[in-house]
């Protein structure tokens, strides 16, 4: 079946355009190819870029689909090109958008972990370490990735949808760099609800992806999540509070939620 | 804890089941015995058996508590009765 | 590697044979399971695949008028009622003469559900444990929806949507247990749809569920749905606000109030939607926000199988959008069950309970009956899988 959105995608950009599947996730297919889309082709073209394409999905409603794609395209183009301007804060560089084809073209992040560990998002490095999970490194990533998600929260930003997939690690030198993506379920927000239910959503993604180690894992972002707040002096003490407050609230709604409904 | 409060459970009844043998008595006070109270400082009840009797002790802040506590208790008893006769 | 061959079934019986007691919600089920002793469960992971036989599979559901739900009293009452007449129908038709030789093992639902209906089932369990001298066996109600279904569809080990009066959950195993991807953040999928049905006052018989879903079948205006928030968060999902917008919508529809441009025309003041295309709309947003998150959780733990267990998991229209996301998925499957195993029943909590069994795992202490109306998928250690 994914034959014929790869068909799809090849038609619409025409075949001057290179295209290698990298994976389907659930909203959307992710290609690389080495074309700009409106920069010249330059002669050492190794540069990678990114293809993000949101097809239809049949299973719902057309007008449900339409709306969605249309909405959560121009959402993330949107958020990415405000975040990438904020001194700090790493996500990938929005090259192109076409909201109502539902394609985005960004810049390409990443590359394979050794080993045979796949791609360096957060949830391959964390198993890649599965054997040795305490160890430095792992503490440092998990740390500056608390900073992103912290910065983010900071500038009033919440992101949907943050799981050990969606965040990027990018190698510089020995050290690896988090990056955020998959924006599409992003808002502009100042609501303290809307941070503490982003955060419980990574807690619980964390404890079902890396359930064995989660507690310190959890425990090492949210000392990252502080520091950034921390950083920003008293007025940042202050707000820190009142998001881990409500995040605990939204916590204990989740748990202590009646199964009656 | 024997606070005050529950000095003042001084609305008590005691109800004494006779069952058909002692075995019958003991596993009715053996099913009836685990479950904790909602409010233990508004409503106690303790279960014990001789012979083929089983005594149940209620102690309660009100009547309306107490009329409450032992309704749920003789519903449960219905249900142990019951599957005794049928299912024995 | 596992061994479901731990304890010997009694009597050197080369079978085993459980009695399974559900009463969490409105329906009391009975339901009696054998599984064959197999050389090949001793060393394997294979709890998917028991060759289990229902030999029994009773259930009867307390009714309340249109427009009302069940109250905790009244279903316990109904439980009270039934639960023997029920177990010794069950035993009839299995044709269990003397149990105290023929059962191994009584299953009850331990929570989570109501704590009054929970309650009265327990007590006849203890009951017939202590009478037959059968050991008693307590079981987390969703952990027996997802044993069931993966017993019934030999669905290995897929990501499994949960879906009920009480629950909206999506569900992977992990590590010995069923972790908890996404749910909701509100109200249960099944609560939402029955609250709806309260409101348009249609009958609660044979479920609300299934009435809204005929209804939606009939929507006139198929082609445009009468918009709805959509709230899906990551893997969670929130329906409070849906129902709320919908409710308001069915109540302006019935005090035909002509303001409401959205089911009526601004101009001609006629009626374009109907009780129908709400039902429609509404069916149409929560499911595709349901297909959504689980298509989330098959991306993020790299699965292609999707098992629907819970009430709502008969849902025609459900399993045909989940089977659409599936097709659309590289080696993608889709497994779902009828009636007989989505709707709560007592085989299902029989066949969870006889695994557990099987790993050694029974009551001790009569304190470890003590029902919970609050039960956490993930807090069941899954000792039978490997």
């Amino acid at each position: 079946m994914t034959q014929e959105f790869i068909d799809k995608v090849s038609s619409y950009l025409s075949q001057d355009i290179d295209i290698t599947p990298i994976s389907q996730g659930a909203e959307a297919i992710v290609f690389s190819t080495s074309t700009h889309p409106y920069l010249p082709k330059t002669r050492e073209s190794h540069q990678k870029f990114i293809i993000k394409y949101r097809p239809p999905k049949r299973y719902r409603h057309p007008q449900i689909d339409q709306t969605l794609t249309k909405h959560r395209t121009l959402n993330e183009s949107r958020l990415l090109a405000k975040l990438y301007l904020i001194p700090g804060l790493y996500v990938p560089q929005l090259l192109a958008c076409d909201p109502y084809n539902g394609f985005i073209w960004l810049e390409f992040l990443g590359e394979d972990l050794p080993g045979g560990y796949g791609f360096s998002n957060l949830k391959n490095f964390l198993w890649m370490h599965d054997k040795d999970p305490y160890n430095d490194l792992v503490a440092a990533t998990l740390h500056k990735v608390g900073i992103q998600i912290g910065l983010l929260h900071w500038n009033d930003y919440c992101h949907g949808d943050l799981t050990s997939s969606n965040i990027v690690l990018v190698k510089y030198g020995a050290e690896w760099v988090p990056h955020l993506i998959d924006f599409g379920l992003g808002s502009v927000s100042n609501l303290v609800e809307d941070k503490g239910v982003d955060l419980y959503v990574l807690e619980r993604a964390i404890l079902s992806t890396h359930s064995k180690h989660a507690e310190k894992y959890n425990d090492w972002i949210m000392e990252g999540f502080e520091a950034a707040y921390h950083e920003k002096g008293a007025k940042g003490i202050k707000k820190f509070k009142e998001v881990t407050k409500r995040f605990q609230e939204v916590r204990l709604r989740g748990r202590k939620r009646s199964m009656l409904g | 804890m024997t606070s005050k409060r529950e000095m003042s459970l001084d609305y008590t009844l005691e109800l004494q089941i006779p069952f058909e043998t002692e075995g019958q008595a003991s596993i009715a006070t053996k099913v009836l015995s685990p479950d904790p109270i909602l409010k233990p400082q508004d409503f106690q009840v303790d279960y014990s058996s001789e012979k083929n009797i089983m005594l149940v002790r209620f102690r309660s802040i009100d009547d309306r508590v107490l009329r409450v506590g032992v309704s749920s208790v003789i519903d449960s008893i219905k249900t142990i009765v019951e599957t005794i006769d049928e299912l024995s | 590697m596992v061994n479901l061959n731990t304890i010997p079934p009694k009597n050197n019986r080369d079978f085993y044979i459980a009695i399974g007691l559900e009463g969490s919600a409105n329906k009391l089920g009975v339901g009696i399971v054998k599984h064959p002793l197999l050389p090949k469960h001793a060393n394997s992971d294979l709890s998917y695949d028991c060759g289990a036989e229902m030999l029994s599979n009773i259930r009867d559901t307390y009714m309340t008028p249109p427009g009302e739900g069940f109250l905790p009293r009244d279903t316990a009452r109904h439980h009270r009622n039934w639960c023997v007449r029920l177990i010794k129908q069950a035993m009839a038709e299995a044709g269990i003469k003397d149990p105290t030789l023929d059962v191994d093992v009584i299953c009850f639902t331990r929570g989570p559900g109501m704590g009054a209906p929970l309650h009265s089932v327990v007590i006849a369990a203890r009951t017939c444990s202590l009478l037959w001298d059968v050991p008693l066996v307590g079981v987390n109600h969703c952990i027996g929806h997802i044993e069931m279904g993966r017993e019934i569809t030999k669905a290995q080990n897929p990501v499994v949507l949960y879906v009920s009066g009480g629950n909206t959950q999506v569900i992977a195993y992990s590590e010995k247990r069923y972790r908890i991807f996404g749910e909701t953040l509100d109200i249960a999928i099944g609560n939402c749809l029955d609250r709806f049905a309260r409101t348009l006052k249609i009958p609660n018989e044979p479920s609300p569920g299934y009435n809204i879903e005929q209804l939606a079948k009939k929507a006139p205006h198929k082609d445009s749905l009468v918009e709805l928030p959509y709230t899906v968060k990551g893997m969670d999902l929130s329906m409070s606000g849906i129902l709320a917008s919908v409710d308001l919508l069915a109540k302006d529809l019935f005090k035909c109030n002509k303001k409401n441009k959205i089911l009526f025309d601004k101009k001609t003041g006629e009626q374009k939607v109907t009780v129908e295309d709400l039902c429609y709309s509404l069916q149409e947003n929560l499911f595709a926000m349901l297909v959504e998150i689980t298509e989330r959780a098959m991306a993020h733990v790299n699965s292609n199988q999707v098992l629907i267990v819970g009430g709502v998991g008969c849902n025609v229209r459900l399993q045909e959008m989940m089977a659409q996301m599936c097709k659309d998925r590289a080696n993608g499957q889709i497994h779902a069950t009828d009636n007989r195993f989505c709707i709560d029943n007592g085989v299902m909590i029989a066949q969870a309970g006889l695994l557990e069994y099987r790993m050694g795992g029974i009551v001790k202490d009569f304190s470890e009956t003590i029902v919970t109306q609050k039960f956490r998928t993930d807090e069941v250690y899954a000792a039978w899988r490997d």
